[in-house]
């Protein structure tokens, strides 16, 4: 819906940049989904233990990292999850080889009247704290690797009967898997619903609906060039015309 | 600011009464003063950006003269570091207030500072501002802005003595049902609160020069074609339309009024002296009584479209004694009393933000009383102001002096967040796509990303405040469904053919 926080020439001359529009396609953003689905087909016990909360939603890095975290998972760029996402530095063209470490403190994690991913992280960190932290410290750690997405999904592929992997290592796959059908369906599917669903794929999961707001914002429906039953901000009369191009949903 | 009109009581049960009133025999109202709203292309931001960070600008009594913005002038630099959306969400509020000031300013040309209740306001004279039913007039007929107001007949005895001096309100369903026929508001006084609906001399143009004042003017084979797109205000510097200077562009008003029957309430609020004429009942075989009434001001919604806006700015004051925060109550805090709400009393015979029981017209033998005399509306605000909004509203309150204009608080500032979205395509197509930016042909969602995403006045969308998707108020989520009568003409395609009327209800009101 939103792609980037307006500016005015003469008075903003530091406004924010926009992302080219072109960054997000469907191709993109199915791969992104995709790579999630693979990373969280296994099956494992889930029990997740009572933690203290150690992740602040109101946290800016805190928010940085679940919107890369968010990115990566989706496929979708950090900037259409969260309008006026920029990490600090900026990337300069060209880019400098190797480049500058992110600084999280000076990253913006976006500001858009919507902010469904203040309640997103404020979700699941009600949900799973420590599996959320879990995956927090694990974009933190890959932060500046030089493929970052791919660093994050690699550490998140696994079997379940992997030895080498704990149980909090299990519970995170599951809850990213969690996350991705967060962001794409509004819904919260129970990570341990999806670890049952793994083993029984006959199995009808249960979700909730984790708000209004999340209802309107489901990625999946935009990725189809559509909008939630009940709910739409098109103008009036847009039955009547063919779907418009993907990315005027984006 | 939500205008659908109630066809069962509209143009056909008006016409037919006022076919056998007579309009054509009705006296008119002495020619209006010369116009004297100018805009300013080049109002102060709300803060000075030369300075690294940005600074305040400071909120003294200079700003209550500087007139009103041509558009916002607003920046994602500000007093909220890298925050985007606060710091021009501030610009935006920080432009309301002076929108506000410029158009409640007396229209005598004095300081509004030094205001008297009842001091005459710019928006309120006919050189500024046309209400509604004066420019979509009976059988469609076109007319001029320097046209006389037509005075109803009911009414004209008492204006003439009163030489045309009181604000006369011509009552449809829309002057006492919120949007979406929600029901009336009924204050702690048992009357009905009074809406109304005005433009200015740029809407006015335009609709007169489309025809678009009669439902056959949109229907017509001519204006098939039309993509209504109203002028839109510019500062300097900015790409403009050819505008006269000084002309802010479209600006639409809608008020809302308490009746103030008790003369100690007079003081609290900026009043008029009104001549109030009853909705026309079609059961009813006399004739509707035109009562005079003092009216306080209660609710105050401006919509701006300038071109950094296609969506259109929209601003909502209202009184600050109207309704208290529904956590104040939560918290018995509240400071009352309140014009729409009554502290102390159990929800169980007070219901909070309920509907009226029906039915819910105003009838002639209770004038504006409501049919139950014990009702009354019991309201609070859903949505809480934002402390930046507060203190804003503090800071503007204390350069009013002793004025009844301290009395009136911003709710909040509407504005497309995204506001590139829907001319995006503008800049990659060659040649770029004709006007307007709001075409949806070019943007399905042409409201581009409203903020904030919510926003209601407690006497004008009583019914429908709180944070719901489609269900709560947003002036532009509801606005950007606004259509004409236009027409398809069996030869174009449906997808060429364009009848959205650019977020205003008014074409709607179009008669004949």
């Amino acid at each position: 819906m939103s792609s980037t926080l307006p500016q005015q020439g003469p008075i903003a001359p530091d406004a924010l940049e926009e992302q080219p529009v072109g960054a997000v396609t469907r191709r993109t953003v199915l791969t992104g989904a995709a790579a999630a689905t693979a990373a969280a087909t296994v099956g494992a016990p889930l029990d997740t233990p009572a933690h203290a909360h150690s992740v602040d939603p109101n946290s800016r890095e805190h928010m940085v990292l679940f919107v890369l975290l968010s990115s990566t998972l989706t496929g979708i760029p950090a900037d259409k999850l969260a309008p006026g996402f920029r990490l600090a530095p900026p990337p300069t063209s060209p880019p400098t080889v190797p480049e500058p470490p992110i600084d999280l403190a000076k990253s913006v994690p976006g500001s858009d009247p919507v902010d469904v991913k203040r309640e997103y992280l404020t979700w699941a960190n009600e949900k799973h704290p420590s599996g959320l932290e879990h995956l927090l410290r694990l974009v933190r750690t890959n932060l500046n690797a030089s493929d970052r997405d791919r660093a994050i999904i690699d550490a998140l592929r696994f079997d379940d009967g992997d030895k080498s992997k704990t149980a909090y290592d299990v519970d995170a796959k599951y809850l990213a898997r969690s996350i991705v059908l967060m962001w794409y369906l509004g819904a919260w599917y129970e990570p341990a619903e999806l670890r049952a669903l793994r083993k029984d794929p006959s199995r009808t999961p249960t979700f909730q609906v984790i708000s209004p707001k999340a209802y309107t914002q489901a990625w999946a429906l935009r990725v189809a060039q559509a909008h939630p039953m009940g709910f739409s901000e098109m103008q009036f009369g847009y039955w009547t015309r063919p779907p418009s191009e993907l990315l005027d949903f984006m | 600011m939500r205008t659908k009109l109630s066809l069962a009581l509209g143009a056909t049960g008006i016409f037919a009464i006022v076919g056998l009133l007579g309009w054509t025999a009705l006296a008119q109202a002495p020619a209006s003063a010369p116009a004297s709203l100018a805009c300013d292309d080049d109002p102060p931001p709300d803060t000075n950006q030369t300075t690294d960070p940005p600074t305040a600008t400071p909120i003294n009594a200079s700003l209550l003269t500087r007139g009103l913005p041509c558009a916002e002038r607003v920046s994602t630099r500000g007093l909220f570091g890298d925050d985007g959306l606060a710091n021009l969400q501030r610009g935006f509020d920080f432009y309301s207030w002076l929108t506000f000031l410029a158009l409640n300013a007396p229209a005598d040309g004095s300081r509004i500072d030094q205001a008297k209740p009842n001091t005459p306001t710019k928006w309120e004279q006919p050189s500024n501002f046309k209400q509604l039913l004066d420019v979509m007039l009976p059988g469609g007929k076109a007319s001029k802005w320097e046209d006389k107001k037509i005075v109803p007949p009911e009414c004209l005895d008492q204006y003439n003595k009163l030489n045309g001096k009181v604000m006369v309100i011509e009552m449809i369903e829309e002057s006492f049902n919120e949007p979406f026929k929600t029901g009336p508001l009924i204050d702690q006084q048992g009357n009905y609160a009074i809406f109304d609906i005005l433009m200015n001399k740029s809407m006015f143009d335009y609709i007169q020069k489309h025809n678009l004042q009669s439902k056959a003017g949109q229907q017509s084979k001519e204006n098939a074609s039309l993509k209504v797109d109203f002028p839109a205000g510019a500062n300097k510097g900015q790409p403009a339309q050819i505008m006269p200077p000084g002309d802010p562009g479209a600006v639409m008003i809608k008020v809302s009024w308490k009746v103030l029957d008790r003369p100690a309430e007079r003081q609290n609020f900026h009043t008029v002296d009104a001549l109030v004429l009853m909705p026309r009942h079609p059961n009813e075989t006399n004739k509707p009584p035109c009562l005079r009434k003092t009216l306080g001001l209660i609710g105050f919604h401006v919509g701006h479209k300038t071109v950094g806006r296609r969506q259109w700015i929209w601003t909502s004051f209202e009184h600050k004694k109207n309704v208290p925060e529904q956590h104040e109550v939560d918290g018995k805090q509240e400071q009352g009393p309140y014009n729409f709400y009554k502290v102390g009393c159990d929800p169980t015979p007070c219901p909070v933000n309920q509907t009226p029981p029906a039915p819910w017209e105003p009838t002639y033998r209770n004038g504006l009383k409501f049919f139950d005399s014990k009702f009354r509306s019991q309201i609070t605000r859903v949505v809480p102001l934002t402390d930046e909004t507060k203190e804003m509203n503090k800071q503007f309150q204390d350069i009013l002096g002793n004025t009844v204009w301290k009395n009136y608080m911003l709710l909040s500032t509407q504005w497309p967040s995204d506001f590139k979205c829907a001319g995006k395509k503008d800049t990659t197509s060659t040649p770029p796509p004709p006007e307007p930016a709001t075409d949806f042909k070019k943007e399905p969602d042409m409201n581009c990303a409203p903020a904030p995403t919510f926003l209601a006045n407690s006497t004008l969308e009583t019914y429908s405040q709180g944070t719901d998707p489609l269900a709560s108020s947003s002036c532009m989520a509801c606005h950007g469904n606004a259509v004409s009568q236009q027409v398809r003409p069996p030869e174009m395609k449906p997808q060429d053919f364009f009848n959205q009327s650019d977020f205003t209800f008014m074409l709607e009101k179009a008669r004949d």
